[in-house]
């Protein structure tokens, strides 16, 4: 397990969102900012879920699809958010449904141990939050952007 | 005073920047003294010694203003006279800076750091003891023995002797600063009346009146605020698109606003240009490090040089200077080392027994070349050639070109030194330095003849930031592609275009064969997918531009679909995570605010030539 204790105090806030129906939640701490999305410009060899770079006022920062990097169906009419995290290897925005609120949940609220089946890798899942018996995926999502691969092996043509 | 443990860090901290900056100052002109004695170098040495014993004073780093007094002393005594300029006292000189140096940048981190200076007060000391010490031409032979040659009693002697004339000095100095601080710059005349020296009143006098000036002319300023500035105003330049967008619109009628949008559109462009041109800096600072390098190597190797610099005055991106540095010094090391043959085998070959190193910079339109030139023994492409082989780089029975031999030195592990040297040991090889040029898009070409010398030319643009670019159209991405990076554009529809096998396409241009590939085939994008060869049914009837691009003497052109503008950009990287993508130099900006990919044309080039050749 890598150190999310830090995340886990009792003033631990997190901004939840939803992709695909389902919620999840992330440490606000890591979060930049929440913009109105634009339309990427593909970048070429990165992976299908790396939908290319913006500029955010002059700066020019890349977006991964959450909904496809998670797997998820879109909503039918789906709201769209930019999260920008400032992650260790730069600005990263990540694209989901819907952004839902900040909330806290208390780390006694937060089931860490649980088990569960998730496309992040172990490390950076954080656990369950039970926020009014609504169960949220809590991830680290500044970690998960900051390490995640996006070129695609340079098999150029043919 | 305070004692040295409660001198405050950030009185420290502002003598350490202000006395590096003067040490610098120090160290050119102590270098510029081997040109000849000047006076105005001397009134500056002794300007530089005597502010920075007092700021050091000030804060209450005595044993360093201790020092100081006796560097300004041997200043003092060449101004009067007292010490004939030689290679000696340079030589003295430049320790002394060298010391000093160490000894500021340990300040940082120990306020009362004090080095062991015994060695260089001796030096110091018997320069102002001896007057002139050796004549000019036994200058380097003799000037290790020089340093014990004074017998004991003499030293003691001198060391009276200095001590009288130190204190008289101090004194009169101590009254000097005393008026002044009273009553300003007419106190000199009656300064002189104490100290009892009118030579030396008459040299503050001059001294004060050049101190101010030197402190206007230039300003500290850190580069993350540098670049935050630039980021702001490329901010704002982004929305006085927006808003001259809206213009067009209609939506700001007025003649007044498109009056002031015009100016504040002209404006903002200044302002950007004017802040890029600010992380410019002069090569000066480098060259001199440079010189320094070259001479202190000679000098301990017993090697008479002389070192020639040209363009000092030629400005480069801070980064490019800084990552330059290094690979820099190794190659001057090298010209010293390796070029240049030792004094008596110069003697013999019938060779001046003064090499000459010449370094120069050269501005080119979007380029700088560094060319380091040494008379030296130049390069031996026979032992290249079979230190190569030795170490299993090339193959016994291959046919290389010389250039190609030359170019061996660049690979690591190849070295022709007979013996192994302890003059490198900074960890960085010629491979390092290929490393480093290639990787700010810079290239090094050498010429060498046997016995007359070598000259390595580093090619360099100017700034990584702001480049002119070909902003060009491929399917429905645009991408920039460095002016700097093309040979040539060519219209693909009057030529005539020949398949060659596999499904390639030549053509030919001035009887040389070219391979042509459509730019989108190296540009997969997860939406589209590959179409070869849709020049071809383009082509013919309509225009189709070509961008020819050269690596490593081959050409191949790559088909676009349209040429969009022409501009400058500012180069920003990509993120690390995409940092080594294929063929991508990095992001930009584009006129419009919408973001773009630079492209790397000679990096698909070599792709190209690659998997050509593998097939």
């Amino acid at each position: 397990m890598t150190d999310i204790h830090h995340l886990l105090d009792d003033d631990a806030r997190f901004l939840l969102f939803r992709i695909g129906g389902q919620l999840y939640g992330t440490p606000l701490l890591g979060i930049r900012e929440v913009v109105e999305p634009q339309e990427p410009k593909p970048i070429p060899n990165t992976v299908s879920f790396f939908s290319g770079v913006i500029n955010l006022r002059g700066q020019v920062v890349g977006v991964i699809d959450l909904r496809k990097r998670f797997g998820c169906e879109a909503l039918p009419v789906p709201r769209r958010a930019l999260m920008v995290f400032a992650t260790e290897s730069g600005p990263l925005g990540a694209l989901v449904d819907e952004i839902e609120s900040v909330v806290k949940i208390p780390a006694a609220k937060i089931e860490s141990k649980a088990v569960i089946r998730t496309q992040v890798p172990a490390d950076y899942f954080i656990g369950i939050g039970n926020q009014d018996g609504r169960l949220i995926s809590l991830i680290d999502l500044n970690k998960v952007l900051g390490t995640e691969e996006l070129r695609v092996s340079s098999a150029i043509r043919e | 005073m305070g004692t040295p443990l409660e001198i405050d860090r950030e009185l420290i901290e502002s003598f350490v920047d202000d006395a590096t900056e003067a040490l610098h100052a120090f160290e050119a002109a102590t270098i510029a003294l081997r040109a000849g004695q000047r006076s105005e170098l001397l009134e500056e040495l002794f300007c530089v010694a005597h502010n920075l014993k007092g700021a050091s004073m000030c804060i209450g780093i005595e044993p360093f203003g201790d020092f100081m007094h006796r560097v300004e002393d041997v200043i003092q005594c060449m101004i009067n006279g007292g010490v004939r300029h030689n290679e000696r006292v340079v030589q003295v000189l430049l320790s002394a800076q060298r010391c000093m140096v160490h000894w500021v940048s340990s300040l940082l981190t120990s306020p009362i750091f004090v080095p062991d200076t015994a060695a260089l007060l001796q030096d110091l000391n018997s320069l102002v003891g001896d007057g002139h010490i050796l004549s000019s031409d036994r200058l380097i032979s003799d000037q290790h023995e020089s340093e014990q040659d004074i017998p004991d009693e003499d030293e003691e002697d001198l060391q009276a002797l200095f001590e009288m004339h130190r204190r008289i000095y101090e004194e009169g100095l101590r009254a000097q600063e005393e008026l002044e601080r009273g009553t300003g710059r007419d106190s000199d005349e009656r300064a002189a009346a104490v100290s009892g020296s009118p030579e030396s009143s008459l040299r503050f006098a001059s001294r004060h009146r050049n101190a101010p000036q030197r402190s206007q002319e230039t300003l500290r300023i850190s580069a993350q605020k540098l670049d935050e500035l630039v980021q702001l105003i490329s901010e704002l330049s982004i929305h006085q698109g927006i808003i001259q967008e809206a213009r067009r619109g209609d939506e700001l009628p007025s003649k007044a606003a498109a009056h002031a949008l015009q100016l504040s559109h002209k404006l903002v462009k200044d302002i950007h240009s004017k802040a890029l041109e600010l992380r410019m800096q002069p090569l000066s600072g480098l060259m001199q490090k440079l010189e320094r390098n070259a001479l202190d190597l000679a000098a301990m190797q017993g090697k008479r040089v002389k070192v020639i610099l040209e363009g000092s005055d030629v400005q480069f991106d801070k980064t490019v200077i800084d990552k330059i540095s290094d690979p820099l010094v190794h190659v001057i090391r090298n010209a010293v080392d390796h070029g240049i043959e030792p004094y008596e085998q110069r003697e013999a070959e019938g060779k001046h027994v003064e090499a000459i190193l010449r370094i120069s910079a050269i501005q080119d339109a979007g380029a700088v070349s560094i060319v380091v030139s040494d008379d030296g023994r130049g390069m031996d492409e026979q032992a290249i050639l079979a230190a190569a082989v030795r170490k299993g780089v090339v193959s016994p029975d291959a046919q290389l070109s010389s250039d190609q031999i030359k170019k061996l030195i660049f690979v690591q592990g190849i070295s022709t030194a007979p013996k192994l040297t302890e003059i490198s040991g900074r960890g960085v090889g010629m491979d390092i330095v290929m490393r480093t040029v290639q990787s700010l898009r810079g290239r090094i070409d050498i010429a060498s003849a046997l016995g007359k010398g070598t000259t390595l030319t580093i090619s360099l643009p100017t700034s990584l930031s702001i480049i002119d670019a070909l902003v060009v159209r491929v399917r429905d991405a645009r991408y920039a592609v460095p002016m700097s990076e093309l040979t040539e554009i060519i219209d693909l529809s009057r030529y005539p275009i020949e398949r060659a096998g596999k499904g390639g396409f030549i053509l030919s241009l001035r009887g040389e064969v070219i391979p042509v590939e459509a730019l989108a085939d190296y540009m997969p994008t997860s939406s589209c997918d590959s179409v070869r060869g849709k020049f071809l049914v383009a082509g013919q009837s309509n225009r189709c531009p070509a961008l020819l691009v050269k690596d490593a003497g081959q050409s191949v052109a790559f088909a676009i679909d349209r040429i969009v503008s022409q501009q400058q950009i500012v180069v920003r990287p990509l993120s690390d995570q995409l940092d080594g993508l294929q063929g991508l130099r990095g992001c930009t900006i584009l006129g419009d605010g919408e973001p773009g990919v630079i492209l790397s044309l000679p990096e698909l080039a070599r792709t190209y030539f690659s998997s050509a050749g593998g097939e």
